[in-house]
């Protein structure tokens, strides 16, 4: 397997502000890595940093052997990452159709942007439904989808999706872990961050347990639920808050 | 009310949709009210008087080289001047007073190459007038409708329709989130400054050719950018339309009724009163 | 030569007040307002009316300027207390604009454009205060009074209850403050100042007409607060200096006679948009706020 996303003692947060404090993770592709931790660990700004949305004050995020230190936002895209941001952030007045063309935005091809929206709309039959509504007229579950659809129009080789099961109804959750189970098995690389350790460890093939800016822990699911403080601290109940 | 007020009504509104649509269009792309859209309205009309007036091009030629250089100027304004002020931190309204800046620079600048008094650019020339009953339009009135129609209509669609067209909507709907799917947002904001300039450089041009150009003309055209954009934005393009004739034809009434001294007062007047009932929450990203 | 320094010291100082005002609406309240010239105004048209029209006093009609801009102020700003930000400016710069149109336009109590002309000197103690340099007094003391004033309310518990509005309204909603009414106390000090500034220049000008009170007032009140920092206690006086001397200074240096209003202006505007460039939170700003 070869390494896709390598962070090095990241150390990020925002402007002074400093919330990761040495980070270092790695993801190989076709991967599915997750990183579970309480509300305030600083899983969003671990994404936020990846994406170029937060500030770096020491370390690196590298793509395929590629510095992303000074790219810009839109450069990160381009070199293949896609990102699914807390809470969805759909456009909202922009309809269901535009949100997946925005996503493919990078994409010259038409045939394959093609490709790409029946590879969606097979795996979401709901958004197949709503093409022509506006995002903001979705449920919370439509747009946690639509989030990822979007994601996936830019047929970008590293997902990072940042806590798809926040806000989102039991049944609900379980339905979009399964979509993500499969998207998994089309070979796409996932990065995610979540509160719900039981589904995480259900979807990763290797977990991170962060706390307070810090990584503490790294094992397979299978690994950490032998681990008794994860087992306390992460899997007494569906979230720790 | 008269036919001819209404008709004398809808050329004016038909100028202020033009403005207004580049108004709100970079307001909700760049997140700032550009105070110098009155000095782009200006050097369209300026630059339409040099190119007809004493270089001797004809109408529509001297309309499109003053729109050109009106977004010219304008949109290296925007690059160097307002968006490197937003990097550096700059609020809304911080970066609206740097714009006012610039259009104070740039109207000095045309009153000490053009002079102060007003200008007329068809010397001599009087536009064929079109008697329908009682309504009398003259030519270069119909003109300006059927151009204000079609280059709105086109900037709609180019909004609905392209690519890039809804990059920019949803680079206006929320900017990072656009950045993160790989849109160049900084390029596009430039776009629609230069679409929104042409649009304002072109009633300009325009506004020279129905009558005289008058060198204070830039801080009304601005005040009714405003107003109509405030009163359009929430309802979309039909707004925009919808509140550039309103203001067109209210106008005109009270010119007709009252007197010209009231016009300003009574703009400003709808616009507190739009403002104070809905409340309206600006649908624009705030930038620190 | 001399008389020319007197006079510009004494504009200089009544649009320092202007600033001093707005720095303080929108510098340390937070409240964007772009219509300040309208209670430079009302102050002035207060004085002048009641001076000409009911023989009123300097001193009642300094304190009558004051309370009605003062008043106003507060009440705009409460009908406007429900009004997103970015529209409240808005809202301000249609007041500024409405206040002109009805100076011009309302001919039987305003006079329109003829203006209200024979306002009388100011006088103390029975002895007439002579424009020149008696009235640079009487005006500097304004000033330094207006300043101290706000440089004792920025400290008070008041302004400090201001300053963390500015900064986050909600938080200080949350305390229990009335928030609504924090903003118009705060507006309609700022107004006052402004309302003093007016009645101070009608007296001097002896006679006002609606040109004094364009917009542009409201701008150049907004430059000056903006330019030298908001919310910082120094800025106004820097903005005054940068934005009203600086030009003026060009009096002295040699340039075509044609266009050298036009020049002053061009260099007006070209040190606002340089400043603001370079330094988008004012000369002596440390970061930027408002809007
Ligand atoms: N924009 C911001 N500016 C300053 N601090 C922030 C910002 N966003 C988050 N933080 C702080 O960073 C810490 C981690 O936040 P976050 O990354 O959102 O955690 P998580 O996603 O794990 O809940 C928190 O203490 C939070 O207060
Ligand atoms: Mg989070």
């Amino acid at each position: 397997m070869s390494l896709l996303l390598e962070i090095t003692e990241l150390a990020a947060g925002y402007g002074g502000v400093s919330v990761l404090d040495g980070i270092s993770i790695r993801v190989d592709s076709a991967e599915t890595v997750g990183v579970i931790g309480a509300n305030g660990a600083g899983k969003t700004t671990l994404l936020k940093s990846i994406m170029g949305f937060a500030t770096v004050q020491g370390g690196g995020v590298a793509m395929d052997g590629a510095d992303l230190h000074t790219r810009p936002v839109h450069d990160r895209a381009r070199l293949g990452i896609a990102y699914v941001p807390e809470g969805a952030r759909v456009f909202g007045e922009l309809t269901v159709a535009e949100n997946l063309e925005v996503g493919g935005y990078t994409t010259k091809s038409r045939a394959v942007l093609q490709e790409r929206l029946d590879v969606v709309l097979d795996l979401f039959p709901v958004l197949r439904q709503r093409l022509s509504y506006k995002g903001n007229t979705l449920s919370g579950g439509q747009r946690q989808m639509l989030a990822v659809g979007r994601g996936l129009m830019a047929g970008a080789s590293l997902l990072l999706l940042d806590e798809p099961s926040l806000g989102l109804a039991p049944l609900i959750v379980d339905e979009l872990f399964a979509k993500l189970a499969s998207i998994r098995e089309l070979g796409t690389t996932i990065l995610f961050v979540e509160q719900n350790a039981a589904k995480a460890f259900e979807l990763a093939d290797r977990v991170y347990v962060m706390s307070a800016g810090r990584i503490h822990l790294e094992g397979t699911p299978a690994q950490l639920m032998e681990d008794p403080s994860v087992a306390a601290l992460y899997l007494g109940g569906e979230s720790v808050d | 009310m008269s036919s001819q007020i209404l008709i004398n009504g809808i050329v004016i509104g038909a100028l202020y949709v033009m403005l207004a649509l580049g108004f709100s269009m970079i307001y909700t792309s760049t997140g700032f009210f550009n105070l110098s859209h009155g000095a782009i309205l200006l050097t369209g009309a300026y630059v339409s008087y040099a190119a007809g007036a004493l270089w001797g091009l004809g109408f529509a030629a001297s309309v499109v080289i003053g729109a050109l250089a009106a977004t010219a100027i304008h949109v290296v304004a925007a690059a160097g001047i307002y968006l490197p002020m937003r990097s550096r931190g700059a609020s809304m309204w911080i970066m609206a007073i740097g714009s006012l800046g610039f259009a104070i620079v740039s109207q000095a600048a045309i009153g000490i190459v053009f002079g102060t008094r007003t200008l007329n650019i068809r010397e001599g020339y009087v536009a064929p007038v079109l008697q329908v009953g009682e309504v009398r339009v003259s030519y270069i009135d119909v003109a300006i409708i059927a151009i204000s129609v079609v280059l709105v209509t086109a900037t709609h669609q180019f909004l609905q329709r392209t690519k890039t067209g809804i990059g920019i909507r949803a680079a206006m709907a929320d900017r990072d989130m656009a950045q993160a799917v790989g849109i160049r947002v900084r390029s596009l904001e430039l776009l629609v400054f230069a679409i929104g300039a042409f649009l304002a450089g072109t009633a300009g041009g325009l506004y020279a050719l129905k009558g005289a150009i008058i060198y204070s003309m830039g801080g009304p055209a601005l005040l009714k950018s405003i107003v109509v954009s405030i009163l359009g934005i929430p309802f979309g393009l039909v707004g925009v339309f919808g509140g550039g004739i309103f203001l067109g034809v209210v106008e005109n009434v009270v010119v007709a009724n009252w007197s010209a001294g009231w016009v300003d007062g009574v703009s400003l007047l709808v616009l507190i009163v739009f403002v104070w009932l809905t409340a309206v929450r600006a649908r624009v990203r705030k930038y620190r | 030569m001399f008389a020319f320094v007197i006079h510009t010291a004494i504009i200089f100082t009544i649009f320092l007040m202007l600033a001093v005002g707005c720095n303080f609406i929108v510098g340390y309240g937070g409240l964007f307002t772009i219509g300040h010239g309208a209670f430079y105004a009302l102050g002035a048209y207060a004085a002048g009316l009641l001076s000409t029209k009911l023989g009123l006093g300097f001193w009642p009609g300094l304190a009558a300027g004051g309370v009605v801009a003062a008043a106003v102020g507060g009440a705009l700003a409460i009908s406007l207390s429900t009004v997103d930000e970015d529209y409240f400016s808005l809202a301000t710069f249609g007041f500024g604009i409405v206040t002109f149109t009805v100076l011009m336009n309302w001919f039987s109590v305003t006079n329109g454009a003829l203006g209200i002309a024979g306002i009388p000197a100011p006088t103390l103690f029975g002895l007439e205060i002579e424009s020149g340099v008696p009235y640079l007094a009487l005006v500097v003391v304004a000033a330094v009074l207006c300043y101290g004033g706000v440089w004792l309310l920025i400290r008070s518990p008041f302004g400090r209850v201001l300053q963390a509005m500015r900064d986050e309204a909600a938080g200080v909603a949350a305390c229990g403050r009335n928030v609504v009414w924090l903003k118009s106390v705060c507006f309609a000090i700022g107004s006052f100042i402004a309302g003093v500034a007016g009645v101070l220049y009608a007296h001097y000008a002896t006679y006002i007409d609606p040109t004094s009170f364009t917009v542009e007032v409201s701008i150049l009140s907004l430059s000056m607060a903006v330019v030298g920092g908001l919310g910082t206690l120094a800025g106004p006086l820097l903005g005054a200096v940068v934005v009203v001397l600086a030009p003026e200074l060009l009096r002295f240096v040699d340039l075509p006679a044609g266009s050298a209003g036009l020049i002053r202006q061009g260099i007006y505007g070209g040190l606002l948009v340089l400043t603001l460039a370079i330094r988008p939170a004012g000369l002596l700003g440390r970061r930027t706020r408002g809007g």
